[in-house]
């Protein structure tokens, strides 16, 4: 047995060999010889190695590692802040506009105003610019815009005796009698209670503003007399068992890629970036579909909403913002990058020049109306946004909330409309809880 | 050779004792042979402190904290502020938290007998000496311990899913009633289905196994008594694998507390999975899909805590039962 001291001695050695190990173990980052600057990027496309690359060769003291990743609410949003907590964050990232406010006030996105002079903002679209400017500040420059219209098979359509898109909301629910007439398997879309963006949009292109600031305060308006009006519009296709709410069949999961294959899902209400995912996953139906505006709460109108949309930010943590900054700008202005991001991503961009020049070229894909193809874009060009929605700065709560509800809702045989004063009073009460001024609209 | 055996004898005399009795070479010789023990637990100290004690260390901290803004809109930098024993107290009152508990309890009280008796037959049978192809069987019924949960999950959502499954096909094409694995009322149950196929067969080995250890004499004796050995199972298997049975149930509890995997996979194909299904599941999604890392440090602290005196009360229930 060793004496006390000894011990002691021996527990110090280990201990310092113990230290050394871990140290080893955390010495494992770069550092950046030969004055190149190491950037990394995220976004959710598998092109943008392309386009790093294509920087690379122009850049030499900056070197950008691109990194596709998996898109998705539950997925890339909460990774890129549990990067930034643990320190590991990418310089640049894709954030969709919805995430931007959400993003500022976790203090995760960096001030780029003073690295991307007004000459280059003019560049872009304006309403798009807004996205991502609060006050002075600049969180980033608009890569993408999400205008939105409706998906459909004429193909599928025309069986089911439908000869022209629905143009209104009434015609729409109409057509959703018709194309269920074609067998139990078909309808006219699927209803994901949990897709809680793309139910957003729906209220917002009916002008129910959901949330919007009124000097220092948020001004939250679930439970408006519009909102009702859209969410009983809808509990009356479920109730009739007209649009497809099985869970596996929501969009983007397995059981809807399989029925717009299979054309038993006949339309899509989506944004303008939606015809890539059309084409993608039913691919077996290409040439029948085609692409109309929105159907209307109004006569005459083309009102329409945003659903997603990205710009590309500076991320919070990075050790050259400038850097980071160069990069964004050469990545939505250069036009090697724009080719890449308009002909192989889809992007609708945001940057005016690279606009024209999508909507010019024919989808044959979408030969369903127009027999050589639609340009698609060219249907989204002209759409009425209504004005004043703000997207709060705790998305994340606010998808919990309503996911949550209206999946209660879908599963107890409950109405949307009913869950709509509890959704409004827990983000609210979230809201103020982390100590933003808030205030129910009605 | 012994010298710090008076309590409370300064160390400064005992190391001047030590200096001068040992010659300086078996002194290096000491402080190697000191740090033996040490050395052998370096690895497992390595792991413990960097891949438990650490996170729970940080837990604790964090869950302290809060992220606030001071009025406004909230756009600007939020300050991470102390927050005392608030998020303790909030999860405490908090519906969703105890919802879920509930959820977890009742399903251990189902499941866990359910499978534990699988697991004990399954055991009995491969022990018993006429059953033919018992290493076939064996193996067979510890298989699915080997899949990753994620994995089984992911292969059962395939048989539940209405428009994939096979179940569903095979019992449409005789036109017998499909049940519909996914609803508000059976989804539960569609979870225990998957973890008794994915934990019977381990707590089949661990049963086994102690019945491997019970001392052949006392077969003899029995089979010389005349019992059969459906008795010899009732009267002298079951009683001696106690420990091991204990062993299990604590395993299968604690694992419930923790049920995870298998509704955050199912999550994606039944609606009836909430957010806030599970305490993990819950905890999960406050800190990890809402960023809230300080309450969710709480939630899983406060889990972590229960499961501790849960744990603690059984071993200290079944070790008075059994005079150990």
């Amino acid at each position: 047995m060793a004496s006390r001291p000894l011990r002691a001695t021996a527990l110090v050695s280990v201990l310092l060999i113990f230290t050394s190990l871990l140290a080893a173990c955390g010495s494992s980052s770069s550092g950046s010889g030969g004055g190149v600057v190491n950037l990394t990027f995220w976004s959710f496309n598998q092109q943008i190695t392309d386009q790093a690359d294509a920087f690379n060769k122009t850049h030499p003291n900056i070197h950008v590692t691109a990194l596709k990743e998996p898109s998705g609410f539950g997925q890339y949003y909460p990774k890129v802040l549990s990067a930034i907590k643990a320190g590991n964050a990418p310089d640049v990232a894709l954030i969709e506009y919805q995430y931007v406010p959400t993003f500022v006030s976790r203090g995760a996105l960096v001030d780029i105003s003073q690295y991307i002079p007004q000459s280059v903002r003019q560049q872009f679209d304006p309403a798009a610019i807004g996205l991502e400017t609060f006050g002075n500040s600049l969180y980033g420059l608009p890569q993408d815009t999400g205008p939105e219209g409706l998906f459909y098979n004429a193909k599928v359509f025309a069986q089911a005796g439908i000869t022209a898109p629905p143009t209104s909301w009434t015609e729409y629910a109409a057509d959703a009698v018709k194309i269920h007439a074609l067998g139990p398997n078909y309808y006219i879309t699927s209803f994901s209670p949990t897709n809680t963006g793309w139910f957003q949009a729906l209220m917002w292109q009916a002008g129910a503003i959901w949330f919007t600031t009124s000097g220092n305060s948020w001004v939250v308006n679930i439970n408006s007399a519009q909102a009702q009006q859209v969410a009983g519009f809808w509990d009356n296709l479920i109730k009739q068992g007209l649009v497809d709410t099985a869970t596996a069949d929501g969009d983007f999961q397995s059981g809807w890629n399989n029925a717009l294959d299979k054309g038993t899902i006949a339309s899509w209400i989506s944004a303008v970036w939606g015809q890539g995912v059309v084409k993608g996953d039913a691919a077996d139906q290409k040439g029948n579909w085609a692409v109309a505006p929105m159907p209307q709460w109004t006569a005459g109108n083309n009102d329409s909403a945003f659903w997603g949309g990205s710009g590309i930010s500076v991320i919070a943590g990075t050790k050259h913002a400038k850097e980071a900054a160069e990069f964004v700008q050469w990545y939505l202005t250069d036009s090697t990058s724009l080719n890449i991001g308009v002909q192989q991503i889809g992007w609708y961009p945001s940057n005016l020049a690279a606009r024209q020049q999508a909507l010019t070229t024919p989808d044959p894909y979408f030969a369903g109306s127009t027999p050589g193809g639609q340009i698609v874009d060219k249907t989204f060009a002209s759409v009425n946004i209504p004005s004043g929605w703000a997207f709060p700065p705790d998305l994340d709560a606010v998808t919990n909330f309503e996911g949550n509800d209206f999946n209660t809702a879908i599963t107890n045989n409950l109405t949307l409309v009913s869950q709509l004063p509890n959704i409004q009073n827990q983000v609210i009460t979230d809201l103020q809880s982390q100590g933003i001024t808030a205030k129910a609209g009605n | 050779m012994e010298i710090s055996t008076v309590a409370g004898e300064s160390s400064t005399s005992a190391t001047q004792t030590t200096i001068r009795i040992r010659p300086p070479r078996s002194r290096l010789l000491a402080i190697w042979n000191g740090a033996t023990p040490y050395l052998f637990l370096i690895p497992f100290l390595v792991i413990f402190l960097a891949f438990f004690f650490a996170p729970f260390v940080y837990d604790i901290l964090q869950s302290f904290y809060i992220l606030k803004h001071f009025g406004g809109l909230g756009l600007t930098p939020p300050k991470v502020v102390w927050n005392g024993l608030a998020n303790y107290q909030q999860v405490l009152t908090d519906a969703n938290f105890w919802r879920g508990f509930g959820r977890v309890l009742i399903f251990g009280i189902i499941q866990i007998p359910v499978m534990m008796g699988i697991a004990m037959i399954l055991a009995l049978l491969i022990d018993a000496p006429l059953l033919p192809f018992r290493r076939f069987f064996r193996l067979a019924a510890f298989v699915p311990y080997a899949v990753p949960g994620v994995v089984a999950a992911i292969l059962w959502g395939y048989f539940y899913t209405p428009s994939l499954s096979p179940i569903v096909q095979a019992l449409s094409a005789v036109h017998l009633p499909v049940p519909n694995f996914l609803s508000n009322s059976t989804i539960l149950w569609s979870i225990g289905n998957i973890s008794t196929w994915e934990y019977a067969g381990f707590n089949m080995l661990i049963f086994y196994s102690a019945m491997q250890a019970i001392p052949q004499e006392l077969y003899e004796a029995a089979r010389l008594d005349g019992l059969s050995e459906i008795a010899i199972a009732r009267y002298i298997k079951i009683p001696m694998i106690r420990p091991a049975f204990m062993l299990g149930l604590l395993f299968s509890m604690i694992g419930t507390l923790q049920l995870f995997n298998e509704p955050e996979i199912l999550h994606g194909i039944s609606g009836a999975i909430t957010p806030t299904y599970t305490p993990i599941i819950y905890a999960y999604n406050i800190a990890i899909i809402q960023s809230n890392f300080y309450y969710g440090g709480a939630i899983a602290a406060i889990l972590g805590i229960i499961t501790f005196i849960f744990s603690y009360f059984f071993v200290l229930l079944t070790q008075r039962q059994t005079g150990a």
